[in-house]
């Protein structure tokens, strides 16, 4: 029975399906599946299948956000059950958001569901966030690195003034900080201090693994 | 493993615009009517001349000038069928040579590469015919094969290698008939009988034609006129392309060479009907230009050639092999050639000529560049979309999904989107161009999937016993040559 419903939140996650994802979920627990099985046999190999067939080509992002989507409904019921000391893998925490001033949300979204299929633990604290926020979500999630988007002239600045917060706040040597957006460049990332810049969300990848050091 | 070759897209014909006025179409046909009857074209084939004075031509033996009536010209042409199939290794292959459909043909036939490994220029051999029919074998929008290039190592059986390459690498139509001793032409037909399997299904679905070019101004080629004789018996379609070039061989102005071809084909299509009547023939004319200062062959003249062509061969009732396609004269891929084989595809929708585009070829249909199919097929897949048919559904209007998501959120997590994100097709250059962040120019992206077809697309192959029959009507056509030669 446990490896039915294993391999049917897999599926869910596969199929894109967050309603039957919440459902299997309450399941398992229902059925005193162990929930860090359910993550680690069911939605982490889901959602790197998900993330193969998108390269591949077979997907497309739609497909990945639903993806992503339901393996988070997953979540949001088994994590609360794990019991002390269980923990899943994941290869980093990761805040995301998008800097104040700035409503523009698909881009950071995209990148979050992009290191969410692949391996990250990604908390997206939303729009229209200031460098008070980036600071209290970086503590309270211990995240290895910090996500900041600007789609404006206007706000990019603002992702000058979070560097600055987290120097303040004495986190910086703690925390990589990426940023992205159609204003930002490689080359003001490095002006800025940033220790990463993404052209779009599958770069995103790619720089986050790199910043953690880990194997692409 | 073998391949699936993709069905063909044509491009529909409603879209054709009318440059020529039925008044000026009439006194372009009186103008060929009066140049077939007074001064005649020259046909040096005994032959040929007997044919015509059977048929009560005014026939001059020691000039080998023949004058036709415009009775005897409509009469001949009374026979010739408008509507025809030049078929396919599989029925849904065939064309449908109608007025309703423009397919797109491969240019020809060129006689210099870029070689795919060297990236140096050099002479073109079979192994470049059979490469490029199975790249077209893969490109959807390709229809017609012509050899882009000539089998310059087979000598005088060039042409049916040519032909060979085709039928053994692409389930597409291919032209496989062209000038040759006509001595040589039963074996192009025997190759034919044998893909279609035979000689009904020959007549019924010819997997070749001929394109037959006359000689500016006024004459046709001796060998050229006796091979479309041998090909018009056995019933496989042949063009026959007029190439008038504006000032040298012919008058200086559009019409002036656009009515001097027309009679030099119109006297070829004519002697066809005359001995075989109900013979499939089409029409084709291509104007070029000299170049004023250097004598030199320009074939971008700012004229709509392809849209009168198309409009003349629709008026003698027959189908029409040109009218807008991508070959230019630019000696390399960069702005120019981008351009003009750009503007050239955007004439294909309004020419609705039945066999067009002419892919691949540059400096003047002479060269080949691999990736430059690719290009042009990337172009004429925009101007296919850009002209296809809309179809309008209230229920596309989505209002339902843009009530749900509400303003200042996104659409990438509705169902709807996952349905229809499909339905826009991305051509392989702009789809992978946007791909990851290197700055990559179109042509390498080209060449890429030019090099990605080459390694994995391998059309189905015809029957072992097919093949065996075709590798003896060579052989037996390359000893028939070292005959002749001798």
């Amino acid at each position: 029975m446990s490896e039915e419903l294993i391999g049917k939140l897999k599926q869910a996650v596969i199929d894109g399906e967050p309603e039957d994802a919440e459902i299997f979920a309450k399941q398992a627990l229902d059925q005193s599946v162990d929930p860090l099985d359910c993550i680690n046999l069911g939605l982490t190999p889901g959602i790197q299948e998900v993330g193969e067939l998108f390269s591949k080509g077979d997907y497309y992002l739609p497909e990945l956000i639903i993806g992503a989507d339901a393996m988070k409904a997953a979540l949001d019921i088994l994590e609360p059950a794990l019991v002390s000391g269980q923990e899943r893998e994941v290869v980093g925490r990761v805040v995301l958001g998008t800097v104040a001033g700035d409503l523009h949300e698909i881009g950071k979204t995209l990148v979050g569901t992009m290191l969410t299929a692949n391996g990250f633990l990604v908390t997206d604290i939303g729009v229209d966030q200031n460098s008070e926020a980036f600071v209290a979500a970086i503590k309270e999630n211990k995240a290895d690195i910090v996500g900041a988007s600007a789609l404006l002239t206007t706000t990019m600045l603002q992702q000058k003034k979070l560097i600055e917060a987290l120097e303040s706040a004495g986190i910086r040597d703690s925390v990589k900080v990426m940023i992205g957006g159609a204003p930002v460049t490689d080359l003001y990332a490095q002006e800025i201090g940033a220790d990463g810049y993404a052209e779009d969300a599958i770069s995103a990848v790619d720089i986050a693994y790199r910043l953690m050091d880990a194997p692409v | 493993m073998n391949s699936k070759t993709p069905d063909i897209l044509a491009f529909s014909s409603e879209n054709k615009r009318e440059v020529l006025s039925q008044t000026q179409l009439d006194t372009l046909k009186d103008g060929t009517l009066q140049i077939l009857q007074e001064v005649g074209v020259r046909f040096p084939s005994a032959k040929a001349l007997d044919i015509f004075a059977d048929h009560g031509a005014d026939v001059d033996r020691n000039t080998q000038i023949v004058r036709i009536s415009a009775d005897l010209v409509d009469k001949a042409l009374s026979t010739a069928p408008r509507s025809f199939i030049l078929g396919g290794r599989e029925p849904r292959f065939d064309l449908i040579l109608d007025g309703k459909h423009s397919y797109l043909s491969t240019d020809g036939c060129g006689t210099r590469v870029i070689d795919l490994e060297t990236r140096q220029e050099r002479h073109s051999q079979k192994e470049d015919v059979a490469r490029m029919a199975r790249i077209s074998d893969a490109l959807p929008l390709i229809g017609f094969f012509w050899p882009l290039v000539s089998a310059q190592d087979h000598g005088l059986t060039a042409p049916l290698h040519e032909c060979h390459a085709g039928l053994t690498n692409t389930l597409k139509h291919v032209r496989g008939g062209t000038t040759v001793f006509p001595e040589l032409a039963p074996y192009l037909v025997e190759m034919a009988t044998v893909v279609a399997g035979s000689d009904a299904e020959r007549r019924k679905r010819p997997p070749i034609c001929a394109n037959i070019c006359t000689i500016a101004p006024l004459a046709q080629d001796e060998h050229g006129i006796e091979t479309a004789l041998v090909f018009a018996e056995a019933g496989i379609p042949t063009s026959f392309m007029a190439m008038p070039t504006m000032g040298s061989t012919a008058p200086a102005t559009p019409w002036g060479a656009l009515v001097s071809g027309d009679a030099e084909v119109v006297s070829a299509m004519v002697l066809m009907q005359l001995a075989h009547p109900g013979a499939p023939v089409f029409h084709s004319i291509e104007v070029s230009l000299m170049h004023p200062r250097t004598g030199g062959y320009v074939t971008g003249v700012d004229f709509p050639f392809g849209t009168s062509t198309v409009q003349i061969a629709h008026n003698w009732n027959v189908p029409s092999l040109g009218g807008g396609g991508t070959s230019c004269d630019a000696k390399d891929i960069g702005w120019y050639s981008g351009s003009a084989t750009g503007m050239g595809a955007a004439f294909i929708p309004v020419s609705g000529g039945e066999i067009c585009g002419y892919l691949g070829m540059l400096d003047g249909s002479m060269l080949l560049y691999p990736e430059q199919i690719i290009l042009d097929h990337e172009l004429c897949y925009e101007v296919y979309q850009a002209y296809r048919e809309l179809k309008f559904d209230e229920a596309d209007l989505a209002l339902d999904v843009i009530k749900s998501v509400g303003p200042g959120s996104h659409f990438l997590r509705e169902k709807h989107t996952r349905e229809h994100i499909r339905d826009f097709l991305l051509g392989p250059i702009t789809e992978e161009i946007y791909l990851g962040d290197e700055r990559r120019s179109s042509r390498e992206v080209a060449l890429e999937k030019f090099n990605r077809i080459n390694d994995t697309h391998q059309p189905e192959p015809l029957p072992m016993e097919k093949l065996s029959e075709l590798d003896r009507i060579l052989a037996a056509a390359d000893k028939e040559a070292a005959r002749l030669q001798a």
